[in-house]
């Protein structure tokens, strides 16, 4: 938890300074992949609280969720449907069970000792 | 133990990268965007070369003063007094407000009333030169570039006027009867062609109203000057304001 949020924060730092622009036409895929790596970063830190950390599914769901996000979004605007919302529905949704997830690991003590 | 060392650095590595995705992500859309057109882009690019060329006008004239500048200074050092330079400029501010007599190439317009007898029933009117046709004339012969105009000797300046007096018109408030003779200074050839080319304004008074309309193309013709004065009553000049 705590490398994660060290990790977005040095990352934010680096991300003031660095000179990268794109075409403001990519905005939205853009977004959407951003969410799939946070949906990826929040699963990473949830299975390290729970010890199932695997690297090989934590890098590829981060970049392979970012690319399906953008892909699906991208084919929605060729189609004039808005697919980008499956990926913003599933990823959010995810978010905040992990999200949920997380916090039972550190404040819910009593099923916590049950456990052990 | 390193499992777990190699799982944080993984975690670390991939969050900088997620936190930096962010935060480009949100300064780049910061900036709010508006669709352009080509036809705006192509306005902006010539407004762009406008004030360009504005700018190199206004440091051309800076360099231009400057000269002046200089060259005021050298006489002054030179004779003790600069009133040769000013007399010379003045009479450059002379030619230009039409102040001095002028020659050069020219055109000659002579314009006549149609005089073939009246038909019964034809509008007396139409055969009269009117001051709005010496006016569409004298615009015409501005636009093919004359320098310096003047009507039945009365030169034509920035704030003369062309009016209505009865049988006569007034120029310069003084009254000129026809037949008009126009001298105009500058490129005969294309003077010529202003009046004589077909369908403009002179040759369709010739052509369809028989007002009598000759030209004469000369290499040296005479026009007089302005031999009034001009008083400003009412413009004053912005930089005398400032300087107050």
């Amino acid at each position: 938890m705590l490398v994660a949020v060290i990790g977005i924060l040095i990352g934010g730092i680096i991300g003031i300074y660095l000179p990268i622009t794109y075409n403001p036409s990519y905005s939205l895929y853009i977004s959407v992949a951003i969410l799939a790596c946070l949906d990826t970063v929040f699963g990473g830190i949830r299975a390290n609280l729970e010890g199932k950390f695997n690297v090989g599914i934590f890098v590829s769901g981060f970049f392979g969720n970012a690319v399906l996000a953008a892909c699906l979004a991208y084919i929605g605007d060729r189609l004039g449907v808005p697919l980008y919302y499956a990926a913003i529905f599933a990823f959010g949704g995810r978010l905040f069970q992990n999200f949920a997830i997380i916090r039972r690991h550190y404040f819910d003590f009593e099923s916590n000792k049950e456990k052990k | 133990m390193t499992k777990k060392n190699i799982d944080k650095i993984i975690m670390l590595l991939f969050s900088i990268l997620l936190g930096a995705l962010l935060v480009i992500h949100i300064r780049n859309n910061t900036q709010k965007y508006d669709i352009i057109s080509l036809k705006s882009l192509q306005m902006m690019e010539n407004e762009i070369i406008n004030t360009q060329e504005e700018i190199n006008d206004l440091s051309e004239a800076i360099t231009g003063k400057y000269l002046e500048l200089q060259e005021y200074k050298k006489v002054l050092k030179e004779k003790g007094s600069i009133s040769s330079v000013l007399e010379k400029e003045l009479e450059t501010y002379k030619m230009i407000s039409n102040m001095v007599d002028v020659h050069g190439s020219g055109i000659m317009i002579r314009m006549e009333d149609n005089d073939s007898g009246y038909i019964e029933g034809k509008n007396l009117n139409m055969d009269i030169i009117h001051d709005m046709d010496v006016i569409m004339i004298i615009n015409d012969l501005k636009a093919a570039g004359a320098e310096a105009i003047s009507i039945n000797g009365k030169r034509l300046l920035v704030h003369s006027e062309v009016r209505c007096g009865g049988p006569i018109i007034r120029i310069n408030d003084e009254e000129v009867a026809a037949p008009f003779i126009i001298k105009a200074i500058g490129n005969p050839k294309f003077l010529s062609a202003s009046i004589n080319a077909p369908n403009t304004y002179a040759s369709n008074l010739r052509k369809y109203f028989g007002i009598k309309i000759e030209t004469r193309q000369s290499d040296d013709i005479l026009v007089s000057k302005y031999s009034k004065e001009i008083i400003y009553k009412y413009a004053k000049s912005v930089a005398d304001k400032e300087g107050e």
